[in-house]
């Protein structure tokens, strides 16, 4: 299995921690253009398998709800207490989170790619973060996100 | 806990036991460590049988289930065995881990123990290089490079380079 410097396939600089139901996304600081509160998502007339919208920039965008095996979820687990605006080109969504920190810088030093025996075709993980001895972020992107969603609507 | 095991220099081979019913076995150079009451972690959006990783060696490995690929149902289990194998693909050594019910045996295999693997589960077709007699019950051998390969990316000429080499070296008598 190879060990890389993290930013050698994904160049993130500045990285975040995006915590659901204990698994830690980890993305890219600058794909996320808003963090809100929970409570600030307009719960009326969702699209389906959403959760409610979410304003930027005069206009609103579908949020999401996910589990920790990113599955839809459309009934709101009381942790979800913040909301982030993904962005992906012209593209954003909102998804529903517990938690959301900054990465230090030492804590990026690493990345693992996702052995070949868990790599499904249509997984959004792009690789691995080994944080410290008991935790593990699993890095991905606004785009491959978005993606998983849209597969997840569709079908 | 993490523990380096040592075979007895007679054995040539650790049973490993994935719960009831259900064991195989793999070469003594095969294990390196049992890790009792492992820390894993799982990942999402990854095959059930291999849903989680454990640090290791500043690693991150795939832990894999041998029942549930065997569709043998959830089994719970105690500790981590992790392996080293060839990866013909890239040749070079990969390590995984194995999560199993009990510590392993050191046994010792030969050549005229030789058998046919067991009907159940049909999986062990795909996932053992063969088998052999063990006090009147069939134990397979595992097939590592297979078990820790996506499917799409075992070929057959890999498997039989697999079977020759692997199989030769692990059934011969000390």
């Amino acid at each position: 299995m190879n060990t890389t410097p993290f930013t050698q396939a994904t160049a993130i600089s500045t990285a975040a921690f995006v915590t659901i139901a204990g698994m830690r996304l980890v993305l890219s600081q600058s794909e996320i253009r808003a963090l809100e509160a929970a409570s600030d998502v307009d719960r009326q007339e969702p699209e389906q398998f959403s959760v409610g919208w979410i304003q930027y920039l005069q206009q609103r965008w579908p949020t999401y709800c996910l589990s920790s095996e990113l599955s839809l979820l459309t009934t709101i687990p009381k942790e979800r207490r913040a909301c982030i605006l993904l962005a992906s080109g012209s593209d954003h969504i909102g998804i529903l989170c517990d938690e959301v920190r900054i990465a230090r810088h030492n804590e990026l030093e690493q990345q693992h790619e996702l052995p070949p025996v868990m790599h499904l075709a249509d997984t959004p993980i792009l690789s691995l973060v080994g944080l410290n001895e008991n935790d593990v972020g699993c890095l991905t992107d606004a785009k491959q996100l978005m993606t998983h969603i849209t597969r997840l609507v569709k079908t | 806990m993490m523990t380096q095991i040592e075979p007895n220099f007679r054995t040539n081979a650790w049973l490993l036991n994935f719960g009831p019913g259900l064991r195989a076995a793999v070469g003594t150079q095969v294990l390196l460590h049992i890790i009792d009451d492992p820390k894993i972690h799982p990942v999402p959006c990854t095959p059930a049988h291999c849903h989680s990783v454990v640090s290791w060696q500043g690693q991150l490995l795939p832990v894999l289930d041998m029942a549930s690929l065997l569709d043998d149902g959830p089994q719970t289990h105690l500790l981590l065995a992790i392996a080293g194998y060839q990866d013909h693909t890239e040749n070079v050594t990969r390590f995984g881990a194995l999560l199993i019910s009990a510590p392993p045996a050191a046994i010792a295999v030969g050549a005229t123990q030789s058998c046919p693997l067991p009907e159940q589960p049909v999986g062990w077709n795909k996932y053992a290089l063969s088998c052999f007699d063990y006090h009147d019950v069939a134990i397979p051998i595992l097939n590592l490079a297979r078990i820790f390969s996506p499917p799409t990316n075992f070929t057959q000429m890999q498997a039989d380079y697999v079977v020759q080499n692997l199989t030769q070296n692990t059934l011969e008598p000390l």
